[in-house]
């Protein structure tokens, strides 16, 4: 399964961002890692709530209200098929994947933990899948072990029964760096979490995007992941898990759409999902991210994760041209998602940034949201350009015409 | 910063000859160390500063602000960090640590207010003295950019008094 050049084509025609021009230039987009661009037809299903049937869910007995309601529980159900969620899986919305982690972190560590517990997490990960754990450790006393990276930022697994133990109850981790698109292995990880009776949570912002997820084939208890680096709005995050440890979790938010039975002095809650769904939700951004979600299956996960693969290998082949370049993540493709990170021999990442935007090239750069893995590598930050579904050979040569000019433009 | 002006042509050519950069951080010796560091991108201004020791100034018992003699950076950061960082050693210079307090400040406004007109339209220095500051009359009002400007300007509050 491929993108061929026609499809590609009518894909890039439904991003109307994709016709504008930047800095006068026509759009290379590669900074699809921070967010993606959003198809017509995701604005279009936004629109039409809005337009046509405006009204909250689950709780009005008229027929917009009803209409809002199927519309946002058919995202659920997508995401369920697009998943292969399991029968006892249970599809959470949030506004981030930020949020899903916390929700996990209050609901269920501050729950659980207790001193001499201990919570493992890795050197690559964003600071959404660190920091609650560092909050949470330090709320109950806990502590947060981490499985070092090696130069290529790749996972050292060597002594893993030395950190993943009798002590550990839970290990988060990313699927993949959204540095170095680096997928650790993660049969290993999961296994050894497992024998420790050790719960697994599993960052999958940059995985669900990019890769075709089968979570009856991924033991895992949570996963998340956002809506708007995957076509859809910004403003609805995910999060995946299974019904025994959410049914012993206590809600995370508290107040209305999330109860049962309301007294004066005491409550009791809704079933899972609402459990966890307190407040009026992001409802046109659910329905928004339902369209999202229909729009990838069309194309095919595959398929976009082999054109993805096939840029990314482009990329990889073009940087070995260049010895001014210093690529992050190591230079093999195989277990890599289409992330480029690298840096220019002598100029700072903004410089490259800002030279590239002038080129109309909007990559992202600094530390990504991972100062630890910065600080492995000593470096203030790199420059990132990540592939989606709707970029071309055509960017990637623009891409490093840009990058050839920035380091002419610093080199003389 | 990088559309191919003039005043691109100048930041590049100053970034590239940088008049009072050290190429490794200051001997404690060579005068008072000051520092900014950006958390958010991890670049780092350090100054050094020699000045000069005023007297007291009559009837208030307290030493007056010092004279800056003379005074260095070491930078890691991008070139707009850089050249900035150079153009304060060179204008502060013969000033007092007061007047470059206030000078830091006016220079402060200066960067985060939006330039009237067009955003490419050159506007004038916030200090008469040293025009030079308006090659980074582009970035004015650009979140993106000015901090990466301002990050010597803050190392200016850090000067031990």
């Amino acid at each position: 399964m491929y993108i061929s050049d026609a499809n590609l084509e009518t894909i890039r025609a439904d991003f109307p961002i994709l016709q504008r021009t930047m800095r006068g230039k026509p759009l290379v987009y590669l900074d699809n890692g921070a967010t993606s661009l959003t198809p017509t037809q995701v604005i279009e299903a936004e629109s039409r709530y809005y337009t046509e049937y405006n009204a909250n869910i689950h709780r009005g007995h008229y027929e917009f209200s009803e209409q809002a309601t199927v519309a946002f529980d058919d995202t659920r159900q997508l995401i369920k098929d697009f998943l292969h969620v399991p029968d006892d899986g249970h599809i959470i919305f949030t506004k981030s994947s930020t949020e899903s982690v916390n929700l996990v972190a209050y609901s269920w560590a501050r729950k659980f933990l207790k001193p001499g517990d201990e919570i493992v997490s890795t050197e690559l990960e964003h600071h959404a899948n660190l920091v609650p754990w560092q909050a949470a450790a330090q709320a109950t006393g806990a502590t947060l072990r981490i499985i070092p990276v090696d130069e290529n930022g790749h996972l050292v697994l060597d002594h893993l029964d030395q950190i993943i133990g009798t002590r550990t109850r839970l290990v988060a981790l990313s699927a993949m760096s959204n540095v170095t698109g680096y997928m650790p292995p993660l049969e290993p990880i999961i296994a050894a979490a497992r024998n420790a009776g050790a719960l697994i949570f599993l960052d999958g912002a940059q995985l669900v995007s990019h890769h075709a997820v089968d979570l009856r084939r991924l033991d895992v208890d949570f996963l998340a992941f956002s809506a708007h680096k995957m076509l859809g709005p910004t403003g609805v995050g995910v999060l995946y898990g299974r019904a025994e440890v959410l049914d012993a979790m206590d809600p995370f938010l508290y107040g209305g759409d999330m109860i049962q039975s309301v007294y004066l002095e005491h409550s009791t809650y809704e079933r899972l999902p609402q459990k966890f769904e307190a407040g009026t939700p992001n409802i046109a951004g659910v329905i928004g991210f339902g369209a999202a979600i229909r729009y990838l299956q069309g194309v095919g996960m595959e398929a976009i994760e082999a054109h993805e693969h096939r840029l990314l290998e482009t990329m990889l082949q073009e940087a070995a041209q260049r010895p001014f370049m210093q690529v992050y993540g190591g230079s093999n493709p195989a277990r890599r998602g289409g992330i480029f990170s690298f840096n220019i021999n002598g100029v700072h990442p903004h410089d490259t940034g800002a030279l590239l935007d002038s080129q109309g090239v909007a990559i992202r750069t600094g530390s990504h949201c991972a100062q630890p893995l910065m600080r492995h590598w000593n470096i203030p930050g790199t420059s990132r350009a990540v592939v989606y579904l709707y970029n071309t050979m055509q960017d990637i040569k623009r891409f490093f015409t840009a990058i050839d000019r920035a380091h002419s433009l610093f080199a003389s | 910063m990088y559309g191919g002006s003039e005043h691109t042509r100048k930041l590049m050519d100053r970034y590239k000859h940088q008049q009072h950069r050290m190429q490794s951080p200051a001997h404690p010796q060579s005068g008072v160390a000051a520092a900014a560091v950006n958390e958010r991108c991890g670049d780092a201004v350090e100054l050094t500063v020699r000045l000069e020791p005023q007297p007291a100034a009559p009837g208030t018992g307290s030493e007056i602000s010092s004279k800056v003699l003379e005074m260095q950076h070491h930078t890691v950061g991008c070139s707009i960090c850089q050249v900035s960082a150079d153009f304060l050693c060179e204008t502060a210079v013969g000033r007092t640590l007061d007047e470059l307090t206030e000078l830091a400040g006016r220079v402060r406004n200066w960067i985060l207010t939006p330039a009237a007109g067009t955003s490419n339209e050159p506007s004038a220095s916030p200090v008469p003295e040293f025009p030079e500051l308006e090659l980074f009359s582009e970035m004015r009002g650009k979140k993106s950019r000015t901090r990466c400007f301002l990050l010597p300007w803050e190392a200016v509050e850090a000067i031990p008094r």
